[in-house]
């Protein structure tokens, strides 16, 4: 199994500079997810790792080898399209067994390692089925088994679940990282939903602009995001503006109507700071607690999984989001107190929206 | 570090030279010995060294009345051909695409083309056939007691016979940029208060006008440059400024003046066909106001 | 719509079909018809027919015209196709400078075109010759193919060709796997188009033919100039035949009309929705 490194890519297409210099690693058999918005320039970068695009300027690395100039067809690197880009003249056996037969292999092998590989993607039987006539999830694992089957050093997937339903999604998220493990397979997964990127990566990569924001794992750049950008990409974020503050060793983010207890990491008594809290750190409790905080319920909105109560930390708006049961009581137009960890707040300072 | 040279060609676009070079030779070069040959002293036929240059065929031309009276005869004939099929066509390209039931839709077109896959001479000849004297058209007003006279071999023949060649194109011109017109559209004018009339002016015709300068380019630029029709079904008084140019090299072997001709005749189209691209879609924009 | 006007425009719509069908019907039912000149007395026979087949040399020259198209029709769609795939990688400036270039033969006069490539081939010494008449009418059937097959590029879906290339494949098995069955609607329909255009092409069989040969258009031409010819409504008759078959054949295929022209419309939705 393979690593993939990528170094300081650069590409303007016209007069837009889409990437600006975008340096990672990936280790073997791990699975890395880029997430960013769309038009930030994720899918030129898996373009430019496969050969279907050119870097400006810039290096990939695939097992320490440098394939820049190598063409895609020698690249051996597996690619799932975002619209599966399967060969509709061919059968689903064709279409899996295309790249082995660019490989020269014989023809039983093929026919053996397409049955292998179908199997593996659970559509076992499916051979000499038309391509057109499949589902949009039938039709996505055939483009899985079609990348796989010729054993390539890493896989590459373009968005490849965004044209499904939503509990289709769900399955394929859950069998693709299965597969993944299974084969231990070096793996870069791009796709602009935060969720998925959370639910399936090892590691993931947030790209805004151009630019790589943040890297890291799941729970760490949920909880500890290091920018406005990235909190508010990854969920959520309630952004309360506020001034420092120090009381008896204690630091403080303090606002109109509010005062959370935070962990300092930086910054000075007075600053302005824009604090992240996500709607689900919050605990409800009784007002006398240490840190509380009044909340004013303006709405309260069912979502299936929890409520959404939107409503007011001090003067400051806030959406706090809780599970079913301990919100059920709570009525629109009451006040309620609320607490926070210190360690659940990030904090950002008001100018570079970065982390202090 | 040099930047890399942004590689924006595609080697792969280098096959379109073998057409590039067939365009050249076939249709550029062509025209540029036309232009060679209006200059020409005598006749040239293959093998032989270049005669020398003249500006007779120019002179003779200046000078020649026929040449300019057929010229103007035969755009008289082109746009009186291509009023009739615009007048023909807009209602029945209108009834396939708005009226008929969908699904007949392409079935009714491509009848209405078929003819385009017979021969020109066999739609000439059937046409010659149904009004020659003997002919079917003839037969039944005898019958009805009506004496009438063929109207084969007169002007009224030709513009018959290339109505019927060329109608079918206008009808598909029309049909394409009419079929294109969402229904909605219409129902709106009509909502908002404007009648039939008003409502073709203001939203049909703008809508139309490139299918209708599609069908002019298709239509009047060959009748204007017909050859056979005339010659055939004309009559003595029938020719066309094609008949004059066609004559200069199967009558009278005279390559140099029939290549001036030919050149003047499209020149006179180009400079017609500009003009009336440039007025239609000045119409359509004054009708929808300036973007 | 009223039910009123509507009815005027169908009517319109008849009239206007009758206009272009009683002429052929009329020649079809003529081509059974056993008195040679006129209508009456009516007789069927299929006398016309056999005189076609034997003694008449219009089969002769059919042939020939048949022979002669397919070779045209076959250098076209292969020239063609190439080049509307070169165009799919040019520029989109450049790509439309050269679609315009290659609409021109359509848009000039045969007349000329057959004048002006005559005086070419004089020039340079071919005179009349097959060569010349094969150069001819390639030129007038190309534009024919490109347009069709870039039609059917605009419409069809590139990414398969770039799967192809990541697992494998050179760029010539792209374009013989992949991209060749997806034009392939495109390139049989040019195919026809230019085997019908080139089969039909009088004014250019007319001018480039050597002088002695007589392709199938030449000879009706001659023909007609002498009359009334009997077993000329017999072969009528079966060229209509033919052509009803390749429209059906079309429609089969899935073309309308609009696309076989290369006309802009031809997709699902319609301006104003």
């Amino acid at each position: 199994m393979a690593g993939l490194t990528v170094q300081n890519i650069r590409k303007t297409f016209g007069q837009h500079e889409v990437l600006k210099g975008v340096s990672f690693a990936v280790e073997s058999g791990k699975f890395l997810s880029l997430l960013g918005p769309s038009g930030c320039g994720k899918t030129t970068i898996l373009r430019i790792i496969c050969g279907l695009e050119t870097a400006d300027e810039g290096e990939v690395l695939v097992d320490g080898q440098d394939v820049t100039k190598v063409r895609p067809e020698k690249r051996d690197i597996g690619l799932v399209f975002q619209n599966y880009a399967l060969f509709p003249s061919m059968n689903v056996a064709k279409n899996v067994g295309y790249g082995l037969k660019m490989h020269r292999v014989s023809q039983s092998e093929i026919d053996a390692r397409v049955s292998e590989a179908l199997e593996l993607v659970k559509l076992g039987g499916y051979e000499s089925r038309r391509v057109t006539q499949l589902s949009g999830g039938e039709q996505q694992r055939v483009a899985l088994a079609r990348a796989l089957v010729t054993k390539p050093k890493i896989l590459l997937l373009d968005e490849p679940l965004s044209a499904l339903d939503r509990k289709i999604r769900a399955e394929m998220q859950y069998e693709i990282r299965n597969i993944q493990r299974q084969i231990g397979i070096t793996t870069v997964f791009v796709t602009h939903d935060q969720e998925e990127a959370l639910t399936m990566s090892d590691q993931i990569i947030l790209i805004n602009g151009g630019k790589i924001e943040q890297e890291g794992d799941p729970y760490t750049i949920y909880s500890q995001p290091a920018s406005v950008f990235a909190s508010d990409f990854l969920g959520k974020a309630n952004l309360l503006t506020g001034t420092l503050a120090c009381l008896d060793g204690q630091w403080f983010v303090q606002g109109d109507g509010f005062r959370i207890a935070i962990k300092h990491v930086g910054g000075k008594e007075g600053d302005m700071v824009k604090a992240a809290v996500r709607g689900e750190y919050f605990e409800f409790c009784d007002p006398e607690t240490e840190g509380a905080n009044p909340f004013s319920l303006e709405k309260k909105i069912f979502t299936g999984l929890s409520w959404k109560l939107i409503g007011r930390l001090g003067e400051q708006p806030m959406d706090i989001s809780a599970l079913g049961i301990s919100a059920e009581h709570l009525k629109e137009g009451g006040v309620f107190h609320v607490r926070i960890r210190p360690e659940n707040v990030v904090y950002y300072n008001t100018t570079e929206e970065q982390r202090v | 570090m040099d930047k890399k040279v942004k590689r924006t060609f595609n080697p792969v676009s280098l096959w379109t030279l073998p057409s590039a070079g067939l365009l050249l030779c076939l249709t550029i070069l062509p025209l540029v010995m036309l232009l060679i040959f209006s200059f020409m002293n005598r006749n040239l036929f293959p093998g032989q060294a270049w005669p020398g240059w003249t500006l007779d065929n120019l002179t003779r031309l200046m000078q020649s009345k026929t040449f300019w009276v057929l010229l103007a005869k035969s755009l008289g004939i082109g746009t009186e051909v291509t009023v009739i099929c615009i007048v023909a066509s807009y209602p029945a390209a209108w009834a396939i695409a708005k009226i008929v039931k969908p699904r007949s839709r392409s079935i009714l077109m491509m009848v209405v083309i078929l003819p385009f896959f017979t021969s020109q001479l066999l739609l000439i000849y059937a046409m010659m056939n149904l009004v020659q004297s003997g002919g079917i058209i003839l037969t039944a007003l005898q019958a009805l007691g009506i004496e009438g006279k063929s109207i084969l071999y007169t002007n009224g023949a030709t513009v018959l016979i290339l109505v019927y060649e060329y109608l079918p194109y206008m009808i598909l011109c029309l049909y394409s940029s009419l079929e294109s017109i969402s229904d909605n559209l219409i129902h709106a004018s009509h909502i908002l208060g404007a009648n039939r009339a008003e409502t073709f002016i203001n939203i049909v015709f703008p809508m139309s006008v490139p299918g209708l300068l599609s069908g002019i380019l298709l239509v009047f630029v060959p009748v204007v440059g017909s050859f056979v029709e005339p010659g055939l079904v004309g009559g003595s008084n029938g020719m066309m400024v094609g008949s004059v140019i066609n004559s200069q090299y199967k009558d009278n072997m005279n390559m140099g003046y029939g290549a001036i001709l030919s050149c003047v005749l499209l020149i006179v189209l180009c400079l017609i066909i500009a003009c009336v691209s440039f007025a239609t879609k000045r119409a359509q924009r004054k009708i929808g106001g300036e973007v | 719509m009223s039910k009123g006007f509507n009815r005027v425009m169908m009517v319109c719509l008849w009239l206007v079909l009758a206009f272009v069908y009683i002429p052929i019907v009329a020649i079809i039912g003529m081509s059974f018809n056993d008195t040679p000149y006129g209508m009456f007395p009516y007789i069927f026979t299929t006398r016309w027919y056999t005189t076609l087949f034997t003694t008449s040399n219009l089969p002769g020259a059919c042939w020939l015209s048949l022979k002669f198209s397919l070779l045209v029709a076959v250098s076209a769609v292969v020239i063609g196709t190439l080049t509307s795939y070169g165009l799919q990688a040019c520029s989109p400036r450049v790509a439309k400078r050269m679609n315009s270039l290659i609409q021109m033969p359509i848009i000039i006069p045969w007349l000329v075109t057959s004048i002006s490539i005559l005086l070419l081939a004089t020039f340079v010494g071919a005179g009349r010759s097959y060569p010349t008449m094969y150069l001819g009418n390639l030129i007038v059937v190309l534009p024919y193919v490109v347009l069709l097959v870039n039609a059917r590029f605009q419409e069809m879906d590139r990414t398969p060709e770039a799967a192809a290339r990541l697992l494998g494949a050179s760029p010539a098995r792209v374009f013989w796997d992949v991209t060749m069955p997806g034009i392939l609607p495109g390139v049989l329909a040019g195919g026809i188009m230019a085997l019908i255009v080139c089969f039909n092409s009088f004014a250019l069989q007319y001018y480039l033919a050597p002088v002695a040969v007589q392709t199938l258009p030449v000879t009706v031409f001659t023909r007609i100039k002498s009359g009334y010819q009997a077993d000329l409504n017999a072969l009528s008759a079966i060229i209509i035949l033919v052509a009803i078959i390749i429209v059906v054949l079309f429609s089969r295929m899935g073309y309308s009309a609009g696309s076989l022209f290369g006309m802009s419309s031809g997709s699902k939705a319609k301006k104003g929705e």
